[in-house]
């Protein structure tokens, strides 16, 4: 791959993103995860996510570091919670420009992640769960079947995803963090998140 | 000077600012001058529709704790991950309801009124969402107050309560305990000592591999066939030698060889053993025989065998090797003199009957990193139980005993699968690991603990044997070795 010869330099937007002391220059295992499982929710809030991030991509420039589908099909299967798990690590750089496009697509997505977010903090007000509104339990409802056809069902439930309901909380859960994505340093804030707990 | 206000809007949260410019940088054509100076701080949280909830108002102490508070509060929101505070803030933030987030301001006690109450917010994720978003608006503007910066970092590994990271660690640590127990394993290993041929130097046999071969691979060391160099030997002798080194003895692997073998090994041992011989504790040994049923190197297997050997019949049975013998066909056994005068004597790769891991006899040769492996039963030595009626009833309390002490998440991802062989009233009295991974994840099962003390117990009432099978998913299963009706 082109992101492993040191000669191709990183794109610029990245460079908002500081490079944290990850001693093996990678993403640790739980940042992979929830690169991913953002993509995810982003897909299940968009029926046209999956089309939006390589669009994204390519509009950003990206192109050096997520050259095709199959790129990026390799970079999100690096999460460990996927049927078809990878080996090979996720980069600073390619983990990088993932946040850059989920902070892309949040902004873009910003009316219907805040309304969401709106209506599930009002149905909680009025003692009612999020499947008594019809946009947001279709959104579960999107999301659990994207889980359920991607997700490794045994690693899920080790994870405590096992049940409906804990994917439920899970999609609610991305979705406020979504919402936080949309801010002015929405990036950066996710980017130094991942790395909660792993820096020395 | 001039005073400046600014501004920073949400729908839910308002910033208000006021300071004062930098005189000294002021431009009077600078139609929005950097704000140097901060006197006052407010913030209105608002419900959306334009209804004021509360507002918080300090000076430039509170502004800065409530930026920090906040923007730290943002991060754990995000991660999950709570970074202690060392130091008191005057703003803080915590969680306190699925979608409440509980801002609190607690006024600096020595202002004019020393009897401040703290002042609380329950803000909504969107309203929190806004504060955020008011102070990120706050930051990126470069006129206002710029030396102000987020100072955004991850949180360090130390801070991390170690329940949280146990939980995510679940899996990397059955990855690692797998690691360990190799490395374990590993470390008893010898080091392959490299050894110059003398011919080498002598500049003799020049033509032979200049890298001699590890006759530890494949051949146990003996103290008494090791080549040891001589050095008085004459070139002629020593390239003979170095024949014997190359052409490293083929182990006997015909499983009716092996047998013959060790009867006829027991045979010799038992008939040399003393009567009054008597060992505190199992002494275990490796022997080496040869084709013709001699010993030809033994080797203890603990400091106490090492120390004990001249009580046991085997320095006696030691075939004295000549340096110009030709090397033969050896069989390896484990050589077990029981405390009761009982002599066992099994294959020394016994306990793992597939042909996976060609070096664990090695491995096994270290009881400081692995627990001792019980022997290994001999059914025709012993009475076996195999009425239906007894072993129904021993069932049950075998199970018994091993749910009881099997507490642990499993940490192994196959079968360990056990013959355990258990007397007349219920106690275990010795158990074979059947596969590979029985032998390496031992520890993680009651069985040593259950069987110590107890495998050398003759046990005259017979013994039933079971199969037991400790399941990744935790489940315990066991069943009649030989079935319910032995054929």
């Amino acid at each position: 791959m082109q992101l492993t010869n040191p000669m191709v330099p990183a794109p610029l937007i990245l460079d908002s993103l500081p490079s944290p002391a990850q001693p093996d220059g990678t993403c640790p295992r739980r940042a992979r995860m929830r690169l991913d499982l953002l993509l995810l929710a982003i897909e299940a809030l968009d029926t046209s996510g999956s089309e939006a991030i390589l669009a994204v991509v390519r509009e950003l420039e990206l192109d050096s570091v997520v050259p095709d589908r199959v790129a990026l099909w390799r970079m999100r299967n690096t999460n460990f919670l996927r049927r078809v798990t990878q080996q090979q690590p996720l980069t600073l750089v390619e983990g990088k420009a993932i946040v850059v496009v989920i902070g892309f697509l949040a902004r873009r997505l910003t009316g219907v992640i805040r309304q969401y977010v709106l209506t599930q903090q009002q149905l909680i007000e009025q003692g009612k769960g999020a499947e008594d509104d019809f946009y947001l339990s279709s959104y579960l409802e999107r999301f659990r079947t994207h889980f359920k056809a991607r997700m490794n069902a045994s690693r899920s439930a080790e994870m405590g995803y096992g049940e409906p309901g804990a994917v439920n909380a899970l999609a609610l859960e991305l979705l406020s963090q979504l919402l936080f994505c949309t801010g002015t340093s929405g990036m950066q804030r996710l980017w130094i998140s991942l790395f909660d707990g792993e820096v020395v | 000077m001039t005073r400046i206000q600014r501004q920073y809007s949400l729908p839910n949260c308002t910033l208000l600012l006021d300071g004062m410019d930098d005189p000294t940088q002021a431009n009077a054509m600078d139609l929005r001058p950097i704000m140097a100076l901060l006197l006052n701080a407010e913030c209105r949280i608002g419900n959306g529709y334009g209804d004021v909830g509360g507002s918080l108002v300090g000076g430039r102490e509170f502004f800065e704790s409530l930026v920090n508070s906040v923007s730290r509060y943002a991060q754990e929101f995000l991660s999950g991950i709570h970074l202690p505070t060392e130091k008191f803030q005057l703003v803080q933030m915590k969680r306190s309801g699925v979608d409440q987030h509980e801002l609190s301001y607690q006024p600096s006690p020595d202002e004019s009124n020393p009897n401040a109450k703290p002042e609380k917010f329950n803000l909504s994720t969107v309203q929190f969402f806004d504060l955020v978003e008011a102070i990120d608006q706050f930051v990126a503007d470069t006129q206002t107050l710029p030396a102000f910066s987020l100072n955004l970092s991850s949180v360090a590994k130390k801070f991390v309560p170690r329940a949280i990271m146990g939980k995510q660690a679940v899996p990397a640590a059955i990855g690692l305990s797998g690691f360990v127990i190799a490395a374990l394993a590993l470390f008893s290993l010898p080091i392959p000592t490299v050894k110059q041929p003398e011919t080498l130097r002598a500049g003799v046999n020049s033509g032979l591999p200049s890298t001699p071969p590890s006759p530890a691979a494949s051949q146990p060391p003996s103290p008494t066939i090791s080549p040891t160099a001589n050095p008085t030997a004459s070139p002629d002798a020593d390239s003979k030698k170095i024949e014997t080194d190359l052409t490293t003895p083929p182990a006997i692997t015909d499983p009716a060889e092996i047998d013959r073998l060790r009867q006829q090994l027991k045979t010799n041992v038992m008939d040399k053993l003393k009567q009054e011989a008597k060992f505190p504790e199992p002494l275990v040994y490796r022997v080496s025989v040869g084709q013709d049923g001699q010993v030809v190197g033994y080797k203890p297997d603990s400091d106490l065998a090492e120390k004990e050997k001249g009580q046991t019949p085997l320095p006696d049975l030691l075939l004295n090797a000549t340096l110009d013998k030709k090397p033969e066909p050896l069989a390896d056994y484990r050589v077990i003199f029981q405390t009761s005068g009982r002599v066992d004597v099994v294959p020394w790769g016994a306990e793992i009957p597939t042909a996976s891991a060609p070096s664990t006899p090695i491995a096994l040769a270290s009881p400081a990193q692995t627990p001792p492996i019980s022997p290994a039963p001999t059914p025709d030595s012993k009475q076996e139980i195999t009425d239906s009626a007894a072993l129904d009833a021993l069932q049950p309390k075998l199970y018994q005993q091993l749910d009881k002490e099997w507490q642990t998440n499993p940490a192994f991802n196959e079968d360990l699968r056990y013959r355990v062989q258990v007397s007349r009233e219920g106690t275990i009295v010795s158990y074979i690991p059947e596969n590979s991974a029985a032998r390496d994840y031992v520890n993680e099962i009651p069985l040593p603990k259950l069987s110590q003390g107890k495998s050398d117990n003759p046990t005259a009432d017979g013994t039933a044997s079971f199969k037991v099978v400790f399941r990744p998913s935790g489940k315990l299963e066991i069943n009649p070795w030989f079935g319910y009706n032995k054929p």
